[in-house]
């Protein structure tokens, strides 16, 4: 840690030479202010109240007790509330921690008064802020500081920018939590709430940038504005790979396209599943809201395999399932809109499906009940994906918008250009295994 | 000029007394007011006849007034006129069996254009029903309450006529109706301060403003609109949005009790249980929004509220309530009333 310290003093020691024999250190300032506010403490400014405080200390260097400190502090409001109300066990703690804190760094080597002013309106500053942060925020303010008690993390500006960016985050959220509480915010045609897909937004960007490390390519074969139909293959246990698709269009895709999935009708049948799944923009897997997603020019994601793909065991990994009656080839020739096949890799993974116990599903009701080496082994802990690496392919769109909408019953057609997508798909997944190196490296 | 005969049935109810309301207003109407009871409030320039739908005497009395559209209204839910309950057979006598006269008397007499209220609750709620039910989807009302079950054997019946006639029938499907008066089973629903939902469902919910009812009945009218239509207000909300922007809060119960608890004997007829959620359990938990595209285009009809307009006017009305002291009390000014339109009609 002091070696760290090291050439950062001698850079600052430095920068006092240059600037000439009178040294402009800060030190030197709050000191001449202090008389201004031991005259009128009652006018005095909040942070120039505190920066005093430490300065006191700094004068009298023998008491490392922070009693000293307090008459200064005491003339903002805030503190004033802090200390006398009878805390809670949480602020107690925090208060005592903080306390703690502050004798550390009182008693740490006096060489640095620049930083110990800094120090103390740190700790000001959380003090004036402790009725208003959670109690988490607050426990992880303090930890922080206490590792960080010796680096540069100690910069008073650096900590009035955290509370100030925390106060505004909290703020917007209690006005967006008011405001739906009242009944204030929209959700489009199909259900989708833009409000709650940004808030999946930390979740699936750690899942897809740290967690399975998604490579998107051929983001270019899906259009800015217009209408598409990506085809991709289903697997995992459990529907990861619909919500990574859809990351990687909104993260990746220069537009920042939002994704329409559809699910299972089953999934609509579910408490709490059903709204949090139409909230987030996933549809019913119906043709007629197929039809009219795309005739609005939406992406619409299908995984044509359906329980097959998704519950399919792990020797048959790979391996793609029958793709159901091709319902969603008619939909995109009646809407004219090309079909993007997507091959993702990598989502086979995050489950090995080992055995499928069927009379357990029967009994609960649920398509299938895998066992993977995780499940139901470690309880729900077990529904934790492994972190494979994952590649998305977005292959080159099938065009079928010359075909016309009358072709949609042609039966042939229908068939051959299912057969198309499952091939193509089927190659792409092949071609990616061919390259990859390893399961989870990458 | 020679006036044109408009025959409201149901006229002293309270769609049928709106309708007149609105029809008066044109001079080239002759509104003709029929209804088995007296109106409580009659309204100026009708000509009101007293007596039952189903008699041998409708189709002369079409053909004698030469009526040339009809605004079927009668449809009885559950109360009749001395506020005792209707038996389910005198509901399917008046509701199923009434409309089936009207049609037969309407096409007998010539009549040009047959107007119906329906409502788009015949097409059930379902789990597996798409996002936005057109008007050829099929009909699951049979599963629902009595009087939805009438109102989707009425539409059997409806559909079966139209094959075989050509008379013009016009059937709006409504969704819940909401507006100032507080008076249609959504607004009662959303109208007491914790409307139950069912834990863990939030369908999307869809209404029509009531006077986008009226307009839109009177519009099928003038245009001799032939074929069904789902009328109903531009957009959608979740449930549960729709009740906190009346300004009121769910209140969640678990499904399978709430299901369980309907099986009770005695539960389902409960008047004060059937007040809170005036609908089956399921409206509440699949969706059954109807697609409005075929109003737009084919009836062309534009809703005059949206649907926050619409939920924003039944808020502003329910806090109004609130001063009771403020709003006109309808009886003190029914005698005068009453006087002026009988002075009016001796002139």
């Amino acid at each position: 840690m002091t070696e760290q310290e090291n050439p950062k003093r001698r850079r600052r020691a430095r920068a006092e030479e240059v600037n000439g024999s009178e040294p402009q250190s800060p030190a030197t300032r709050p000191v001449e202010t202090m008389v201004d506010v031991t005259d009128a403490p009652a006018s005095a400014d909040v942070l120039p109240a505190t920066l005093d405080a430490a300065t006191v200390q700094l004068v009298d260097e023998s008491a490392a007790t922070h009693e000293s400190a307090e008459p200064a502090l005491t003339e903002t409001p805030i503190e004033v509330k802090n200390l006398d109300q009878p805390a809670t066990p949480a602020q107690a703690r925090i208060d005592s921690l903080l306390e703690a804190l502050e004798a550390e760094i009182r008693s740490m080597p006096a060489a640095d008064e620049e930083r110990q002013g800094a120090i103390a309106e740190v700790i000001h500053l959380i003090r004036a802020s402790i009725t208003r942060w959670p109690k988490k925020v607050l426990e992880g303010v303090v930890s922080t500081l206490r590792a960080n008690i010796k680096s540069d993390y100690l910069d008073a500006d650096f900590w009035k920018g955290i509370a100030l960016v925390l106060r505004y985050q909290l703020d917007a959220n209690v006005d967006m939590l008011r405001r739906r509480w009242n009944g204030d915010y929209a959700v489009d045609e199909f259900g989708l709430d833009y409000e709650l897909v940004q808030l999946t937004i930390p979740l699936l960007t750690f899942l897809y940038r740290k967690y399975w490390r998604v490579e998107a390519r051929g983001l270019e074969h899906v259009p800015d504005d217009q209408r598409a139909l990506l085809v991709c293959n289903h697997s995992g246990v459990l529907p990861w790979d619909g919500a990574m698709v859809g990351a990687a269009l909104y993260f990746d895709h220069p537009a920042g396209r939002i994704l329409r999935n559809l699910h299972l009708s089953w999934f609509s049948s579910l408490p709490f599943v059903a709204p949090l799944l139409s909230r987030l923009g996933q549809v019913q897997a119906l043709p007629a809201n197929a039809e009219r997603l795309l005739e609005r020019d939406e992406l619409v994601g299908v995984f044509p395999e359906g329980l097959k793909g998704v519950g399919k065991l792990f020797r048959d990994r790979y391996k793609l399932a029958r793709f159901g009656r091709g319902g969603f080839v008619k939909v995109a020739v009646k809407t004219g809109a090309p079909i993007i096949p997507v091959a993702i890799v990598g989502g086979e993974e995050i489950h090995p499906n080992l055995y499928n116990v069927k009379p357990v599903a029967k009994l609960l009701g649920f398509p299938y009940f895998p066992i993977t080496p995780t499940f139901p082994i470690l309880g729900p802990l077990g529904l934790i994906p492994l972190p494979s690496k994952w590649y998305i392919t977005f292959c080159e769109p099938i065009e079928t918008a010359h075909l016309g909408s009358e072709r949609a019953e042609d039966p042939l057609l229908i068939s051959q250009l299912t057969e198309q997508v499952r091939s193509t798909i089927q190659s792409t997944i092949l071609e990616v295994l061919k390259e990859r190196p390893g399961v989870f490296v990458g | 000029m020679e006036r044109r005969t408009v025959l409201i049935t149901g006229v002293a109810g309270r769609w049928g007394r709106r309708l007149a309301r609105q029809l008066v207003k044109f001079p080239i109407v002759r509104v003709l007011g029929l209804d088995i009871r007296q109106p409580e409030r009659p309204v100026d320039g009708v000509e009101y006849i007293e007596a039952d739908l189903r008699n041998p005497l409708l189709v002369e009395l079409l053909r004698t007034e030469q009526v040339e559209a009809i605004l079927h209204m009668v449809f009885a839910s559950g109360l009749d006129q001395r506020g005792t309950q209707l038996s389910a057979e005198d509901a399917f006598q008046i509701n199923v069996m009434g409309t089936m006269e009207v049609l037969a008397a309407a096409h007998a007499a010539g009549v040009r254009q047959v107007v119906l209220k329906s409502t788009t609750m015949v097409y059930g709620a379902r789990f597996n029903n798409p996002l936005y039910l057109n008007e050829d989807a099929p009909l699951h009302g049979q599963e629902g309450m009595p009087s939805l079950r009438q109102r989707y054997e009425i539409e059997k019946y409806v559909a079966d006529f139209r094959r075989n006639h050509d008379l013009h029938i016009a059937v709006l499907r409504f969704p819940g109706i909401i507006g100032k008066s507080g008076a249609s089973s959504l607004m009662q629903y959303l109208g007491q301060p914790t409307p139950p939902m069912l834990l863990g469902f939030d369908p999307l919910f869809q209404a029509v403003h009531e006077a986008d009812v009226i307009g839109s009945v009177l519009h099928a009218m003038a245009n001799g609109a032939n074929g069904v239509f789902n009328v109903a207000a531009d957009g959608v909300m979740p449930l549960s949005r729709m009740i906190r922007q009346v300004g009121h809060l769910p209140l969640p119960i678990l499904h399978p009790l709430a299901y369980n608890l309907q099986r009770v004997p005695g539960v389902k007829k409960n008047p004060l249980l059937r007040r809170a959620v005036p609908f089956d359990l399921d409206f509440l938990r699949y969706q059954w929004v109807a697609d409005t595209s075929k109003m737009h285009t084919e009836l062309e009809y534009t809703p005059q509220y949206t649907l926050d307009e619409a939920v924003e006017d039944f808020r502003g009305a329910l806090r109004l309530k609130r001063y009771a002291d403020v709003l006109p009390r309808r009886s003190l000014s029914n005698g005068i009333r009453a006087f002026l339109s009988r002075s009016g009609t001796a002139e």
